[in-house]
């Protein structure tokens, strides 16, 4: 069996880039440390630090529970909606070599129309289930409206974990993906780049 | 057994998921008679679609719902986030730390040896917990941060899961399967457990009656 990571760079809809993700930073292995050591008691716990997007510590749990008024956990959302920079797929123009401690892109680009910057759009998921070869994707895609070329060196996934007690709500954001393209890609004045992340399983 | 293993495979290093699997059989004396070790060909489309649940949040004040086949062979709802007008919502959405005497989630084990499928949704025939004719005690299980192992390139996360099993028969149990199966809790509104995880096992294992097995997981998340 096989499990493999893969990132897609499409510029107007033509693919132009397809390598394997290298890009799973040490924060996606606390996540999920997290995750697994949880009791499923109904307790919440199971804390563990990551460093979260500005560099600083935080503690993020494995099991939540809210307390009156709304409540409720979110573990780790990536599913931002258009014009939210903050998390969900990201990209950037920074070239620093991904190490397993990086905790953010080196240079994201924020969402926006002005000089430098993309509009973010909606992200979508697809997904196959088999008994020999099963895939999910996750997409988002990035319109350039600054009026000049922006040219995209570094892609990324942030996750987002929410807490809600008394109907307030608590974000925790950390990186757990960064890759550095091999090739940068140059997106045009009204160009679109769409970025897909696809994680596969097969049993060959 | 608290000794670090190094997740690697020179034949594929940038695998972003990968692991291996430890074994050590005990007489009653405590004298190890067996042990061996196994590397994992064994996540299921369960694992990808729990991921994809909570992925697919968008995190805040939404709830988001998937599904994975429950260990009763059924389609079954999954939450990737909950919540909900009222106190105590919540939950976990892969939880592994079962505690002892459980046999419903965290390490099982089993004598099947049925071929893998990505679509398993529970090991062929599982040695339940117990003390009775071809059962074994269920020991608490622990979950091991072993932190980045940066000595191996690229570096590798390490997650190790440890489960130790007893023989109370008097009866050798033969243990050919191991699978990991997880819980998706949620307070109030559903709870699910689901096999993520099944290998068969290359050799067989042979638990004399008063002896033990223990069980390590260790899983490593490429991050390089």
């Amino acid at each position: 069996m096989k499990i493999k990571g893969w990132i897609i760079v499409e510029l107007d809809g033509k693919e132009v880039y397809r390598g394997e993700s290298r890009s799973f930073v040490q924060n996606l292995g606390k996540a999920l440390l997290a995750f697994f050591q949880s009791t499923a008691s109904g307790s919440t716990g199971g804390t563990v630090s990551i460093t979260n997007t500005s560099g600083g510590n935080a503690s993020i749990y494995g099991e939540y529970y809210g307390g009156y008024g709304s409540s409720g956990f979110s573990p780790m959302a990536v599913n931002a909606p258009a014009g939210t920079d903050s998390y969900g797929i990201v990209v950037g123009s920074g070239s620093t070599p991904q190490t397993y401690s990086d905790y953010a892109l080196a240079s994201q680009i924020k969402n926006g129309t002005g000089a430098g910057q993309l509009s973010y759009g909606v992200h979508t998921t697809t997904s196959s289930y088999g008994s020999a070869s099963s895939y999910v994707t996750i997409s988002r895609t990035f319109t350039n409206q600054s009026g000049s070329a922006i040219v995209v060196r570094e892609v990324g996934i942030i996750a987002r974990q929410s807490t809600t007690t008394n109907s307030n709500t608590t974000d925790t954001k950390f990186l757990i993906a960064r890759d550095v393209l091999a090739n940068p890609v140059t997106v045009n004045n009204l160009g679109t780049l769409t970025v897909t992340y696809t994680l596969t399983l097969s049993t060959s | 057994m608290s000794q670090i293993y190094e997740v690697k495979d020179p034949q594929d290093p940038y695998e972003p998921l990968k692991g291996w699997i430890d074994i050590e059989v005990r007489d009653r004396e405590g004298k190890v008679v067996q042990k061996g070790r196994h590397k994992m060909h064994s996540f299921t489309n369960n694992f990808l679609a729990v991921l994809l649940t909570m992925l697919s949040s968008a995190g805040g004040a939404t709830s988001t719902t998937g599904s994975v086949t429950g260990d009763s062979g059924s389609a079954t709802t999954i939450y990737g986030s909950l919540i909900s007008g009222g106190n105590g919502f919540g939950g976990t959405p892969i939880a592994l730390n079962a505690p002892a005497g459980t046999d419903s989630f965290g390490i099982l084990v089993g004598s099947g040896t049925t071929a893998f499928s990505l679509t398993q949704f529970s090991l062929a025939t599982k040695i339940s917990n117990g003390t009775g004719s071809g059962q074994m005690s269920y020991g608490i299980s622990s979950v091991t941060d072993l932190g980045v192992n940066t000595s191996v390139s690229p570096p590798v996360y390490q997650i190790q899961i440890v489960r130790a099993f007893s023989n109370l028969t008097s009866s050798a149990i033969t243990i050919n399967e191991v699978g990991l199966e997880a819980k998706n809790y949620w307070a109030a509104t559903v709870n699910v457990n689901f096999l993520i995880a099944r290998d068969i096992l290359s050799t067989s294992y042979s638990v004399p009656p008063n002896g033990s097995a223990t069980v390590a997981i260790t899983i490593g998340v490429t991050v390089g």
